[in-house]
């Protein structure tokens, strides 16, 4: 199955094979809703891989070595993160908010706000309904926000513009993706800097300006 | 710190959500940015068909 706008996506069921790839991260009624897009899933597991190395090497993240292939890096990487299933339409159910405060570690946050000290990069759907209460929840929690207009919609526009007016009003930043890479990666001394301007090169040439729309 | 929070982007709202494969693109990039750096990746999906 393609779909428009991205051609190269495959929507499959990546929940099918074995390995440490088979569940990296929990998803609600998947037989409902069905799994997370597979180039993602893929990503996210990476991701995920990394900070499960970390843990089980003494707690330093570290990307996989050069030249180790993402497949032998998620392999070695056991358990893979997980988290409980949720019905409310928020990311922050008790479970991912008891994990951000744990990221945030002794010093960060009060009892009024738990995730003060933490900046939460937001994506996905759909902005109306559970983008914008995680930002919700997260700015109750003094969490700073940066939702990424460009990887959040809606099954209506009007309902994504409205949402992200009303995010703004919540004090959360709405910004591009390139935008929120830049943010992340913080200064040009970088070491990841050339890394992370080879990614924005190679998404500026791919993606053309299918992204404007969600642009505008 | 930073933390990417990804949500409930799922197979179901692949023909629902207008410029869905825009959305998964950004946020493919943007993973894929947070794992060179270091930064954690938190995803969720949805039970609720609001789509």
């Amino acid at each position: 199955m393609r779909i428009k706008f991205f051609p190269a996506l495959r929507l499959v069921m990546p929940h099918g094979g074995g390995g440490a790839r088979s569940k990296p991260f929990a998803e609600q009624v998947p037989a409902k809703l069905g799994p997370t897009v597979e180039p993602l899933a893929a990503a996210l597991a990476d991701n995920q891989a990394v900070f499960a190395r970390a843990a089980a090497g003494g707690g330093k993240r570290a990307r996989p070595a050069d030249g180790e292939a993402p497949e032998a890096s998620a392999a070695a990487a056991s358990p893979a993160f997980s988290a409980t299933p949720k019905t409310r339409f928020s990311m922050l159910v008790p479970e991912v908010k008891a994990r951000l405060v744990s990221m945030l570690g002794a010093g960060e946050g009060s009892s009024t706000a738990p995730l003060a000290g933490l900046t939460a990069v937001v994506c996905g759907i759909e902005a109306h309904v559970c983008v914008q209460q995680t930002v919700a929840d997260l700015r109750r929690d003094g969490a700073d926000v940066i939702v990424v207009a460009d990887a959040v919609s809606s099954s209506r526009r009007g309902e994504r513009a409205t949402a992200l007016r009303r995010i703004a009003a919540m004090g959360g930043s709405v910004a591009s993706a390139e935008a929120a890479a830049f943010r992340l990666l913080g200064d040009a001394s970088s070491p990841h800097f050339r890394a992370v301007s080879r990614m924005v090169r190679v998404r500026a040439a791919t993606i053309g300006d299918a992204d404007e729309a969600l642009l505008a | 710190m930073f933390v990417l929070m990804v949500c409930d982007i799922q197979q179901r709202f692949s023909e629902a959500i207008w410029r869905f494969g825009d959305v998964v693109k950004s946020t493919l990039f943007l993973t894929e940015v947070c794992t060179e750096l270091g930064i954690e990746a938190i995803a969720t999906g949805e039970a609720a068909c609001h789509a």
